[in-house]
């Protein structure tokens, strides 16, 4: 439990990268995160950029728009979750975006993206899709058309037998 | 495992640590009359644009993202009703299909109600009138595209 006022010590350890084509965008993620406590914050304004970034840094955790040019976010998405060419297949990626529709949502988790925020975004949001990544990670599975994170969060650990007759856990 | 990395589990988030997060955000409030300006300003130069070359090539498309991006930024920059007006107009002219059979005088009718909104300061639908203009282009919308999900 942390004191009222104060920001989980850790979170200054934690390194993100925000890719977003409006600077604007880009700024106000950053001012949130510093309130977190988290300052080690690389901004990219297209996927190129984020991508060498990437492969530079040690990041802990992306957060990605989706509508860029001229490459958009859930290609950049599909990249990383490619592990003959990622540089970090197993990166957890928060897709923060202005589709808020089901199957946008689908979409995106389909590709490989971790969570979802939908912009406009409040601080309290980002805080908790942060707390999903770090206490729940989602275990990653690789099937004949899927790598990436499980889509399937339950409540309760699932205690059955595999259904997937492809799946081989990763982590 | 980033649980170890940070030291253990996050807590649950403090009411201090939000109310620092937005007072960070308040620290950006001084830009947000220039920064939707710029947004707005670039819609009506795509609209313009729209109008003399149509919108179903490349100017529809700019106008889409343009529109998609109103919509994630006009209630950070505290006009939700752009929000929803955008949201409205991103809905009509998401695909090349849609943007076809998009009638231009709708597309600019929300590219107006948007202008007019910050003209006026209407930021949200709790004015009848910012309301109702608000409803009337999302029911055209709908009956053109139909509900989404």
């Amino acid at each position: 439990m942390i004191a009222n006022g104060a920001t989980p010590d850790g979170l200054d350890k934690l390194r993100i990268a925000v890719v977003d084509d409006n600077a604007a965008m880009r700024g106000i993620v950053r001012s949130v995160l510093g309130a977190f406590g988290i300052t080690q914050v690389y901004e990219a304004a297209d996927v190129e950029a984020a991508l060498q970034i990437l492969r530079a840094e040690k990041i802990d955790v992306l957060i990605c728009d989706w509508k860029m040019k001229p490459v958009d976010g859930l290609s950049l998405v599909r990249t990383l979750r490619d592990p003959e060419e990622s540089p970090c297949p197993l990166l957890p990626i928060i897709m923060l975006t202005a589709y808020a529709e089901p199957s946008k949502v689908k979409e995106a988790r389909d590709a490989g993206v971790t969570e979802f925020l939908v912009k406009p975004f409040a601080a309290e949001g980002l805080y908790g899709r942060l707390q999903m990544i770090v206490n729940r990670p989602r275990p990653f599975v690789r099937t004949k058309v899927f790598f990436g994170p499980d889509r399937r969060r339950l409540a309760s650990g699932y205690q059955g037998p595999e259904r997937r007759d492809d799946a081989a856990p990763l982590s | 495992m980033l649980k170890a990395k940070v030291g253990g589990a996050l807590p649950a988030a403090n009411e201090a640590m939000m109310q620092r997060a937005e007072a960070a955000i308040g620290d950006l409030r001084q830009n947000f009359k220039a920064w939707l300006e710029e947004e707005v300003g670039k819609l009506e130069a795509l609209m313009r644009t729209a109008r003399t070359s149509g919108i179903e090539g490349e100017a529809g498309e700019a106008l889409f993202t343009c529109a998609h991006d109103l919509r994630g930024l006009g209630s950070t920059y505290e006009f939700p009703i752009i929000t929803r007006i955008a949201a409205s107009l991103s809905k009509l002219i998401e695909t090349p299909e849609q943007r076809a059979a998009a009638p231009v005088a709708l597309v600019d009718a929300h590219v107006g109600a948007i202008r007019a909104a910050i003209l006026q300061n209407v930021r949200n639908d709790t004015d009848p009138i910012g309301k109702a203009l608000a409803e009337e282009l999302e029911t055209r919308v709908t009956k053109l595209v139909g509900e989404r999900s």
